[in-house]
């Protein structure tokens, strides 16, 4: 696949429309760097989280005096303490996603662009990774707009190539990332091998997951007729078919299954599950449904 | 079951050509796609679910096949024997008589029938027969029963007019002959019903249905044309015309009179409505020849508008007397205008025989009183007292006072005779031949004989005139005169020529003529064999002048008077078929049916076709389903 320009990744319109947005996650997740993020850890913000007793050193500047006149004790205010995010976001770069028009690696390649920047727009660090036929590669972490550029030519570079294997790559992702944060995975999980042990690797990892499902339109609505030899992209893999109406209709009842059981499986163990089909624009998934959907505010 | 024709199943070789070009014409495309993950999910899903899925690829297939499969049995032609199906029985009976060529309706009556008669034939079912019968003069079955509808077709467009009258009596007895081809039958009479139903025999099972064909009157015909000649002026005939007109108005028209195809003369005639009219010519140059009577305005019916006569000058029969000199004989023969006799003895006979100065052949008849030759040439002959040198003829005795106990009065001989006052004092006792006729019988056998053969014509009176008193009789005179003309060949009037379209004509040939030529009314000609000396000849269904003109005949013999060209004419002059209004009812077992306008229309199903174009729009959905064609 040929490298793909920077603008026609994101464009400044579209930048100007997500300028505002931030990500947010379900989970105030505790972060090494104090962010603009609240996080569960007991800090020095406005918010109050809690009391304690007091013991001797602390500072007497957080006592309860309200409470010491009603109860004759001394407490201890606690502040939430504010913290930034880490965003993770994995694009699927297997052959799988060369497919469609346009193809499901330039949507996902867009999607992912959009979402880094909004996380580093907000000072959220941004950890870019993208698997294929090379494994796992990561870039980051990223934090601020002014490295958007660094995203932008990481994506550009990404071609559709590699088997889909998503086990070893979830695996990989999982013993060596170890902060907590959100995670978003855009892939189409079309694994032979399944996507179930692979999925299970975020489970301890306690990470915040967005399972986007990425599909071609073509993959959703098949444009076939006729007798078809159908060639699997990535592993060559023929089956023969006879396209009729039956078929068709048994096929689209198997991706509903299929995506239906993945969405199931995520929201089961606590991720949540987005299908995006390249028919939908992707700003207009980023603005609306990921916005319905809570990732982005 | 069998197969009629099973070299066809060789054809179920094409079988497996069908199963190779089906699977020959399966080229898959190869299509790339992302993952064959969800497709394989998809294709087992289908096979897992339905058995029926796992036939559908290969169904067309299988239905291809059985197609063909069918079509090729189809062609082998497998049949059962079972019990023969009976259909209905029709019997389509067209008249074709000369009323039915009436042109009241357009072309004419017959078209107008024959078209009925097609739509009978359309209506036919798949076990149905009919036969194909015409009747005028005569009936004539033209396609017996069957159920081959073109070959009924073909009859019908084939079917002419005949300028005959009517005669459906014998149609109807042609039918009940047929007995059990017809029980149950259906009789569509296709006809304007002109005819006589009175002598109809009675046919049981067999429905008559009486289509009316026709609807008009308008029509002015020729019922009667003779000619007469007087006793005084013989060479003066008159010629009458009757008219009748069958209109409801009165009809003023013009006859016209042609003698020997040039116009002699013409009348205009008021014919009052259903009322005759009669015309007589008597005009001076009417002698002889053709005569053609015309009715100069067209109606409806063409074939009643003329009429013809011959008009034949009477000639005389020169007649060679051999005898002894009887008075009464002479003054007879001299006193008939017609015979132009010449007597001599027998020597003088005898000696003129054998110069050559006297030739039998001259003569048209000799008579031989009481004298009789040795030998005889071909000819006509009277005898008188003696019996022809004729093998067979012999004399065996006498037979006194012989008393006549019949005669024959039909005979042309014995017209206007009477022999009640006829004694004798002795006669012969003639043996002839067997097949001799007597005129006159005794108790003691034949006094007068009438024989013919290919040489002879012979009348033998077998006793001496002066052995009676026969010569002072009125009926002796009369006698020979009848004799004269009829052994001298003359035609009486043209009366005797004159036949009814359909019957036979037939007359004594010339001796030595092989055969006649017959000209028609047309001008065309064939030629007719002489059997037994006569000719005979039934092809008279048009109406007009016939010539009939013997060949073989030698040179200068006017025997019979016959060398010459003989004409007879064949006219219409039938007032019941010149009466073309059609009936409406006619009398059939004993009932009256009424006549319908045309045959009734059955509903003809068409069920098959519907149930064809409903499978080909079963196989249209089938393929448009499987491969998504869109419109």
């Amino acid at each position: 696949m040929s490298q793909v320009r920077y603008q026609e990744i994101l464009d400044d319109d579209f930048l100007a429309k997500i300028e505002q947005l931030r990500l947010v996650s379900r989970k105030v997740i505790v972060g090494r760097i104090r962010g603009e993020r609240l996080t569960k850890k007991r800090g020095r913000s406005v918010e109050f989280a809690d009391y304690r007793s007091y013991v001797a050193g602390d500072d007497l500047r957080f006592l309860d005096w309200n409470l010491y006149a009603r109860l004759d004790c001394l407490f201890l205010k606690l502040f939430l303490e504010e913290e930034d995010l880490h965003v993770y976001l994995l694009v699927d770069a297997s052959r799988s996603m060369g497919y469609g028009d346009p193809t499901k690696l330039d949507y996902a390649r867009k999607v992912a662009a959009a979402l880094a920047y909004i996380a580093m727009a907000n000072y959220d660090r941004v950890i870019l990774g993208a698997f294929g036929g090379d494994g796992l590669r990561l870039v980051g972490p990223l934090r601020g707009k002014h490295q958007i550029l660094r995203v932008l030519d990481f994506l550009a570079a990404l071609e559709a190539d590699g088997p889909t294997s998503l086990e070893p790559v979830f695996k990989q992702f999982a013993l060596t990332q170890r902060r907590r944060g959100v995670v978003v995975l855009m892939s189409d999980f079309l694994d032979k091998a399944g996507y179930e042990s692979a999925l299970r690797y975020f489970l301890a990892t306690n990470q915040d997951v967005f399972v986007l499902q990425v599909l071609a339109k073509e993959e959703l609505e098949p444009p076939l007729v006729g007798d078809l030899r159908l060639v699997d992209m990535e592993d060559a893999d023929t089956t023969e078919i006879t396209v009729s109406a039956p078929l068709l209709k048994t096929y689209r009842r198997t991706v509903e299954s299929f995506c239906g059981a993945l969405k199931s499986y995520a929201g089961g163990r606590g991720m949540n599950y987005l299908l995006a089909s390249t028919a939908v624009g992707f700003d207009v998934l980023v603005l609306d449904y990921l916005r319905r959907r809570g990732l982005v505010q | 079951m069998s197969l009629l024709a099973p070299a066809s199943l060789a054809l179920l070789g094409l079988l497996p050509v069908i199963v190779f070009l089906y699977f020959l014409k399966l080229k898959r495309r190869e299509e790339p796609i992302a993952s064959t993950y969800l497709w394989r999910r998809a294709i087992e899903d289908m096979r897992v679910n339905a058995l029926f899925q796992r036939l559908r690829q290969n169904l067309l297939l299988w239905l291809q096949l059985a197609l063909l499969a069918l079509l090729i049995f189809a062609l082998a032609r497998p049949a059962m024997k079972v019990r023969r199906q009976e259909g209905r029985r029709y019997i389509c009976l067209i008249d074709t008589s000369a009323s039915m060529a009436a042109r009241d309706v357009r072309p004419n009556r017959l078209e107008a029938a024959k078209r009925q008669a097609l739509e009978l034939v359309a209506n036919m079912r798949r076990f149905d027969r009919m036969m194909l019968m015409t009747f005028d003069a005569k009936p004539a079955v033209l396609v017996p029963p069957t159920s081959v509808k073109s070959r009924l077709r073909e009859a019908i467009e084939g079917i002419t007019t005949r300028e005959t009258s009517t005669d459906f009596a014998q149609a109807v007895d042609l039918i009940a002959a047929l007995g059990p081809e017809v029980k149950n039958a259906h009789l569509y009479l296709l006809s304007d019903g002109r005819f006589a139903t009175d002598a109809v025999a009675e046919v049981a099972d067999v429905e008559l249905h009486y289509v009316r064909i026709g609807e008009g009157t308008e029509n002015v015909a020729i019922t009667a044309l003779d000619s007469r000649r007087s006793v005084e002026y013989w060479d003066q005939p008159q010629v009458f015309v009757r008219l009748e007109n069958f209109a409801v108005t009165e009809a003023d028209t013009r006859l016209e009179l042609y003698l020997d195809g040039e116009l002699f003369t013409a009348r205009s005639v008021v014919v009052p409505a259903k009322d005759s009219a009669a015309v007589v010519f008597s005009d001076p140059g009417l002698t002889e020849g053709l005569v053609k009577v015309v009715l100069a305005d067209e109606d409806d019916l063409a074939a009643d508008n003329t009429a013809w006569l011959s008009l034949v000058a009477p000639r005389q029969v020169r007649m060679l007397v051999v005898g002894g000199g009887n008075y009464f004989l002479e003054l007879a023969a001299g006193q008939d205008p017609l015979c132009a006799p010449v007597f001599v003895s027998p020597e003088e006979f005898e000696a003129g025989v054998a110069s050559g100065e006297l030739s039998l052949g001259d003569f048209d008849l000799v008579t031989f009183d009481g004298y009789a030759p040795g030998s005889l040439a071909p000819g006509a002959y009277l005898f008188f007292g003696v019996v022809p040198p004729i093998e067979g003829f012999a004399a065996g005795g006498e037979v006194k006072q012989p008393v006549v106990v019949d005669w024959d009065g039909l005979h042309p001989i014995n017209q206007y005779v009477n022999y009640s006052n006829l004694f004798l004092e002795r006669a012969l006792r003639v043996a002839a031949p067997a097949d001799a006729h007597w005129l006159v019988e005794a108790e003691a056998g034949p006094l007068i004989l009438w024989w013919s053969s290919p040489r002879y014509r012979v009348v033998v009176v077998g006793f001496d005139l002066f052995a009676s008193r026969w010569p002072l009789r009125v009926s002796f005179p009369v006698f020979l005169a009848n004799v004269v003309r009829h052994l001298g060949g003359v035609e009486l009037e043209g009366g005797a020529s004159r036949v009814r379209p359909g019957t036979a004509i037939s007359f004594a040939a010339p001796p030595g003529a092989g055969e006649v030529t017959v000209t028609y009314p047309d001008g065309a000609t064939a030629a007719i064999p002489v059997r037994s000396g006569r000719v005979t000849f039934g092809d008279t269904y048009r109406c007009g002048p016939y010539g009939f003109a013997p060949t073989g005949v030698p040179a200068g013999r006017r025997a019979f008077g016959e060398a010459r060209r003989k004409t007879y004419v064949v006219n219409l002059l039938d007032k019941e078929e010149s009466n073309i209004m059609p009936r409406r009812t006619l009398q059939w077992q004993k009932r009256q049916v009424a006549g319908t306008l045309q045959v009734a229309k059955e509903n003809r199903e068409f069920w098959a076709w519907l149930t064809l174009l409903a499978l080909v729009v079963l196989m249209t959905e089938w393929y448009i389903y499987n491969r998504r064609v869109y419109i």
